[in-house]
């Protein structure tokens, strides 16, 4: 290798060493700092909402059942929710012939229906999950419902005496 | 010519250091601003592979049964040393808000300390915050060992009672000045097999049991350190400081420390990619990028 090699040897290491430094320094504190400020919020995210209370039998339901079937859904209608504040209603009703079965309503954050830009005519799949339901639309997950067991699972709580 | 390119390399070499450390203390800066703030959250989509990963990961702690285990996640990029797992805590079945939770040391934000958490495995999981790969390490203690730990971790009084007043990433084990996670755990399983009451307590017997913490090679870059916050030196001997090296508190040393005392106890591996979840059995690690070798156990997210 020479001097030259030797000396290009030691700005690799040198290199190298300012990288191990910055991952060591930044990242270490981050991943436990992110942690605990971020994960308690998971629960009232704009894509994670509760099985029980975000569908609900529509007007048009047979027998206001809440249990959802996986499948396509054509979204019918998208409705302020004034009791619900930041919050749309999504009116969905059943494709034939996909597993779907019935109408309901789905309520979903505002900012997740803007974010996805979904609007009446969309083709909205449910896929069913060991945590409860995904909610796609054109190939892209924007809403999680979860049941509670698993909502309960997604708190943050500090040990305190 | 061959000069010419060495002071050119030399010179990018010099603005590269600096910019680093200009970058390191930019973050120490964004501290008092920002630091603390979460990363960008995760999409629906990532959330449903992390979520379906957590199906598998307590399909495994119920497969065991075992009310507590040492419980290990990837989530920080430390393939540069060799190490998969950045972040331990104590899983404990039937907790207060869910079946399975983790109990942990986080740096709380907040409150600008280190503080005891408990999370569901969900929870535990995205704090992760990366869907594309995820990584966790689960050793299932013996009944006798498990049976102490889980006394101790889930006495509140017992937990905080080894609990630091100020945090650092790169805390060394036998100090009291500071905290990092995995210490916690450390500490906390001292305080069972050696019936310490206090961090003091706990620190000698680990010392006594011959607990090895993980060695961070950084040789002389070492002072940059000083730059980057929640990192310490004030609370590592002269000697490890002059060799360049921190000896910290890992999962790694975790694993290895409790494996020594605790021969029976066993171990499982799982991964996912997005696509499939690989398990492990035993103390073999599963190959890069969650690829399933001879023996694994490869399925579908659930």
């Amino acid at each position: 290798m020479g001097p030259r090699g030797g000396a290009s040897m030691r700005r690799m290491k040198r290199h190298t060493l300012i990288a191990l430094v910055i991952t060591a320094a930044a990242a270490l504190p981050a991943v436990a700092a992110s942690s605990a400020s971020s994960a308690s919020s998971e629960a009232g995210s704009a894509s994670v909402g509760s099985l029980s209370t975000s569908i609900e039998g529509s007007s048009n339901s047979s027998s206001g059942d809440r249990k959802t079937a996986a499948g396509e859904y054509k979204l019918l209608d998208v409705a302020e929710a004034p009791a619900r504040p930041g919050t749309l209603r999504l009116t969905l009703q059943a494709v034939p012939g996909s597993g779907a079965e019935g109408e309901f309503y789905l309520y979903v954050p505002r900012q997740t229906v803007q974010q996805h830009a979904l609007a009446t005519g969309a083709v909205i799949r449910a896929e069913a999950r060991p945590y409860g339901l995904q909610f796609a639309a054109a190939d892209r997950a924007f809403f999680l419902a979860v049941h509670d067991e698993w909502l309960n699972e997604l708190r943050t709580t500090p040990v305190a005496l | 010519m061959a000069e010419r390119a060495a002071h050119d390399a030399g010179r990018a070499l010099k603005r590269l250091a600096a910019a680093a450390l200009l970058a390191a203390a930019a973050a120490a800066h964004a501290d008092s601003t920002g630091y603390c703030s979460p990363g960008r959250p995760l999409d629906a989509s990532q959330k449903d592979v992390v979520l379906r990963f957590g199906a598998a990961v307590k399909a495994e702690l119920e497969r065991a049964g075992s009310g507590v285990a040492l419980i290990s996640r990837s989530g920080l990029d430390l393939s540069r040393f060799s190490m998969r797992y950045s972040h331990a805590g104590l899983s404990l079945r039937d907790s207060a808000d869910s079946r399975w939770a983790v109990r942990q040391l986080y740096y709380a934000c907040d409150d600008q300390r280190p503080r005891v958490f408990d999370q569901g495995i969900s929870a535990f999981l995205l704090g992760a915050n990366d869907a594309a790969l995820g990584y966790v390490s689960i050793v299932f203690l013996p009944p006798e060992a498990a049976a102490a730990v889980e006394r101790r971790a889930r006495d509140d009084r017992a937990a905080l009672a080894v609990l630091a007043d100020r945090y650092s990433a790169n805390a060394y084990p036998f100090a009291l000045a500071y905290q990092n996670c995995n210490q916690w755990v450390a500490e906390l399983m001292a305080s069972a097999w050696g019936d310490a009451a206090t961090r003091a307590e706990a620190q000698a017997w680990l010392q006594r049991a011959g607990y090895v913490p993980t060695a961070f090679e950084v040789g002389p870059m070492i002072a940059a350190s000083l730059f980057v916050p929640f990192l310490h030196r004030d609370d590592h001997p002269e000697d490890d400081l002059a060799a360049g090296r921190f000896k910290v508190s890992m999962p790694a040393s975790l694993e290895t420390f409790v494996r020594q005392r605790w021969p029976e106890a066993t171990r499982v591996e799982l991964c996912h990619d997005g696509r499939q979840v690989v398990v492990k059995r035993g103390w073999g690690s599963i190959a890069e990028g969650c690829r399933p070798s001879d023996g694994d156990e490869a399925t579908p997210l659930p």
